[in-house]
């Protein structure tokens, strides 16, 4: 009896690890890959440009083209480095991008939320190389910082699971097809 | 008590938590805006929780399988119990279950109606087809401004595109377009923006509705535009109106550097819009929902599922609680019948509750209780019965009917000089036959109890350790009743041997003083005739004569001699002496003693082995050393007939009984005693020497009891014999005499 209780366990704990290791690499690979990025100062608004390549599983793409939008955040963070601490966040913000299906006119339109402006487009891929173009994205005030050395800006792209329909969700979560996020891009900021 | 309660009330929480949880992943199920967000954490939480549900199953099964094979009291009938509730409450369950998943498939599925669907795609597609055939009028239109404007171009220098591309034609005001007539061409054909473009994505002119900065096309637009080819498109809005865009190329002087085209925005009648609107919604909203049916569905089973899983594990989980709880008392009723059987009538039960099970566990209780008492006053008359037993002088001995001893009291076990002192669960017959100083009761006693007889008496004489017993072994035959079996025996064992002794030491002496005087008395006249004779008689008569005479009566004064010494020896053996005490040294008087038989006789090894530390010894030296004399002599002449006889003398201080004596062993390698002997060989005239007048070891006995001491004597198990000899220590004389 022992002997079944410890095998039960074993397997428990074998699955366990097998599927935090699995779901751990499906969140590891990133489907989005940040190639370029760079900051502007304009009347001491910083604004950043940063070019991604945004690439969408079977899944999604399916989703999409059955009406179901989908909203990515792209995260941008301010960060001090430090040379012998981890580095200190200063500033934290986020912009987050709807992609939707418009069946009527069968167009593509993605709109900024915060901005509240939007591009429409005739396919998925012009859609999504119109969401891997960021332009002039105001993201802080430098009035606001006092002290503007050793500045890092940090941006992540990433499709957000917890603003699908609620029937999706728990696959979604499960499923490697839909974690797509890019890695954490950082950069100086030469100011 | 109170953890199991604790812990009771813990799983209970987790099981309306769960409950909770489950309500509200159902309500996140339903409407997703409201719960949606805690949709994957519920699912989490129930999952887990009924995982930690399923391990307290399982450590609940595992528990009673333990006690199953324990064997335990009231295991069974809690796995009966378990079982029973578990089927009950898991098959309609799972009925409910399998019913409801396929009713909840069925239900999704005539949410989706396919004539719904083709109805919905139809109106999609009428929408669009009546969007196209506008945007194809709105097209032509495009195009027959774009062909006026061409001509326009090239008659007129009021409309000279290349001039306007030039810096300085914002200087000259003849070459600006002339923007009434564009906002004319606009407002007659209804658009809401006209602009006209070069082919680098210059802005030359433009009219707008509002204020608003141009919508400009994209570049993929300029450049079909370009290539000749008129670019029209449905767009919607930011307000979600959908409005056409409309790109068509101008022909313009083949002369000129640049090409241009003209970029026009239509809005749609707000009617239409608000038609295709709904269409878009609807078939959207029920496109989407027709992808997410399986996941719905899905989703539903999963919720579905865990509800199912939850039911089962809290229902087993019920399952063991109750049947633990109806199962307690009977199993703890159990536990107290199995105590009883062992013998322990202390067991007390919890009475739990007031119905018929509490009413049968207080008359347990009760039960127990009569029998913890009726049972204390057997235990106390047992008791009582044996301090009697212990207080007795005499021994006593119960034994079955198969022989096996039940009572054996204190001084049964001294009289019979057991060492090991519980013997009872043995039979008579394997106590004789393991003590070797019993073995002539097997003879003498086991058949008188074989026989069963009413009551009989024998006397029988034993070698203790301290010497020989003469003890009266008197038998009964119990009357059987319920208590006592058929063929009880009790044997009362009396030691009689002081008494005998008594009787044949006062017999002795009258015997001697006698023999002094009836027999030693007439001695002396015959001793003196008989030399009288002699001397009268013996010059007188012939030679033969004379020296028949000198024989006989030498004959005759060495026999009186003889008797003399006999009688002589006898007188002494039945004196009562005066002992003279004082401080001995034990050893060096031993020491003393063999040097001078060292000396007599050399050929014989003698050892003397003396333990350190010795106390004086409070004891008449002179009779001591008779005692030491006789022993050793014995020892002497008994090895005489072996050439180098070997005689070891031991003396030490040992504790026996609770008391510390002086031990003194005397064994030597000689030809032993007989064993018929063995017994009586303290006694007076009891010898196997051909010379001596068998005295010497009933006076050594004699002085070894006037000193409060014992002697022993028994054949060695190889050869020779050992005389144990154990004198009392004594602190003081007055002590001494106190104890006499």
């Amino acid at each position: 009896m022992r002997t079944h209780i410890y095998r039960f366990l074993a397997i428990l704990s074998i699955s366990i690890s097998s599927a935090t290791l699995f779901s751990h690499s499906a969140i590891a690979a990133p489907d989005i890959k940040i190639l370029s990025s760079e900051g502007q100062l304009s009347n001491n608004i910083l604004s950043i440009n940063a070019d991604a390549e945004v690439d969408l599983a079977k899944d999604p793409i399916e989703a999409l083209e059955s009406g179901v939008p989908l909203f990515f955040d792209l995260h941008i963070e301010i960060l001090r480095n430090r040379k012998y601490m981890w580095d200190r966040d200063l500033f934290k913000t986020k912009y987050t991008y709807s992609l939707q299906r418009h069946t009527l006119s069968k167009k593509y339109v993605l709109k900024n939320l915060i901005t509240d402006t939007q591009g429409v487009h005739d396919s998925i891929t012009a859609a999504l190389q119109n969401l891997g173009q960021i332009r002039k994205l105001a993201v802080i005030d430098l009035e606001e910082l006092t002290n503007r050395k050793n500045l890092v800006i940090a941006i992540q792209l990433e499709l957000k699971i917890s603003a699908l329909p609620a029937p999706m969700m728990p696959l979604a979560y499960i499923s490697p097809q839909w974690h797509i996020s890019s890695k954490k891009h950082k950069w100086k900021l030469d100011l | 008590m109170r953890i199991r309660n604790t812990a009771s009330c813990l799983v209970t929480l987790l099981i309306i938590s769960l409950l909770g949880s489950l309500i509200l992943m159902s309500g996140a199920i339903q409407n997703s805006s409201q719960f949606g967000a805690l949709y994957p954490s519920l699912l989490l939480s129930n999952s887990i929780g009924i995982l930690v549900l399923m391990i307290l199953i399982g450590a609940n099964i595992f528990t009673l399988l333990k006690q199953l094979k324990a064997k335990e009291a009231g295991a069974r009938l809690t796995l009966r119990m378990v079982i029973i509730f578990t089927v009950l409450a898991v098959v309609p369950v799972t009925i409910v279950y399998s019913f409801s998943l396929d009713f909840l498939k069925k239900g999704v599925d005539s949410w989706f109606d396919l004539q719904v669907s083709d109805a919905l795609s139809d109106s999609l597609e009428l929408s669009r087809e009546s969007l196209e055939l506008r945007t194809r009028q709105l097209l032509r239109q495009t195009e027959k401004m774009a062909e006026e404007m061409s001509r326009q171009s090239a008659e007129s220098s009021a409309l000279n595109l290349d001039a306007l591309k030039s810096p300085s034609a914002l200087l000259n005001p003849q070459h600006i377009p002339n923007p009434s007539r564009l906002d004319q061409m606009r407002s007659q054909n209804g658009a809401e923006e006209l602009i006209i473009m070069s082919g680098d994505a210059l802005v030359i002119s433009s009219s707008e509705k509002s204020d608003l900065v141009p919508s400009l096309p994209s570049e993929s637009i300029q450049s079909q535009v370009m290539q000749g080819q008129s670019y029209i498109g449905l767009n919607p809005s930011q307000s979600g109106d959908l409005f056409v865009r409309i790109a068509v190329k101008l022909n313009v002087n083949q002369n000129s550097p640049s090409q241009y085209f003209l970029h026009a925005i239509y809005p749609f009648p707000s009617r239409i819009n608000i038609l295709t609107d709904r269409v878009e919604i609807a078939y959207a909203e029920y496109n989407e929902l027709s992808y997410l049916r399986e996941k719905l569905t899905l989703s539903f089973a999963m919720t579905l599922t865990l509800v199912l899983l939850f039911s089962i594990a809290a229902a087993v989980w019920a399952a063991f609680y109750s049947a633990r709880r109806i199962s307690a008392p009977i199993r703890d009723l159990a536990a107290g019948t199995a105590a009883i059987a062992r013998g322990d009538y202390t067991k007390s039960l919890p009475v739990q509750s007031n119905d018929e099970i509490g009413f049968l566990v207080s008359s347990f209780n009760s039960m127990t209780n009569r029998i913890a008492r009726a049972r204390n006053q057997v235990e106390m008359q047992r008791e009582y019965l044996d301090t009697l037993l212990s207080q007795l002088s005499s021994g006593v001995m119960a034994l079955t009917n198969e022989n096996i001893i039940t009572t054996l009291n204190p001084a049964a076990v001294k009289l019979l000089d057991l060492q090991q002192v519980d013997y009872k669960g043995g039979t008579i017959e394997s106590l004789c036959r393991n003590n070797t100083h019993l073995n002539i009761l097997e003879k003498e006693l086991i058949p008188l109890i074989s026989d069963r007889c009413e009551d009989w008496q024998t006397q029988s004489t034993i070698l203790a350790a301290d010497g020989s017993r003469e003890l009266i072994f008197k038998g009964t035959k119990l009357k059987s009743d319920e208590r006592v079996p058929q063929d009880s025996l009790v044997i009362v064992v009396e030691d009689v041997t002081a008494i005998i002794q008594g009787q044949r030491d006062a017999a002795w002496s009258e015997v001697a003083r006698r023999l002094a005087h009836e027999i030693k008395n007439p001695l002396t006249p015959i001793q003196l005739a008989t030399e009288r004779l002699r001397l009268k008689y013996l010059t007188k008569l012939e030679e033969t004569d004379s020296k028949l005479l000198e024989h006989l009566t030498r004959t005759i004064i060495q026999q009186v001699e003889t008797m003399k010494t006999m009688v002589n020896s006898f007188s002494e053996y039945a004196n009562v002496p005066v002992i003279r005490r004082e401080e001995v040294d034990l050893g060096h008087l031993i020491e003393d003693i063999l040097d001078f038989f060292k000396t007599a006789y050399p050929k014989a090894t003698i050892e003397l082995e003396i333990m350190k530390g010795i106390p004086q010894m409070h004891a008449d030296p002179l009779r001591l050393r008779q005692v030491f004399n006789n022993l050793i002599k014995n020892a002497l002449e008994a090895t005489s007939e072996i050439d180098r006889g070997h005689i070891i003398v031991s003396v030490r201080a040992v504790e026996y009984i609770q008391s510390n004596y002086f031990e003194i062993l005397i064994a030597d390698d000689g030809t032993g005693i007989p064993d018929d002997l063995i017994t009586s060989i303290f006694e007076p005239y009891v010898t196997n020497k051909n010379k001596g007048s068998g005295l010497g070891l009933a006076i050594v006995k004699k002085i070894v009891e006037e000193h409060h001491g014992v002697v022993s004597l028994k054949n060695k198990t190889d050869q020779g014999v050992l005389v144990t000899m154990r004198f009392p220590i004594i602190e003081s004389i007055s002590a001494l005499e106190v104890t006499a």
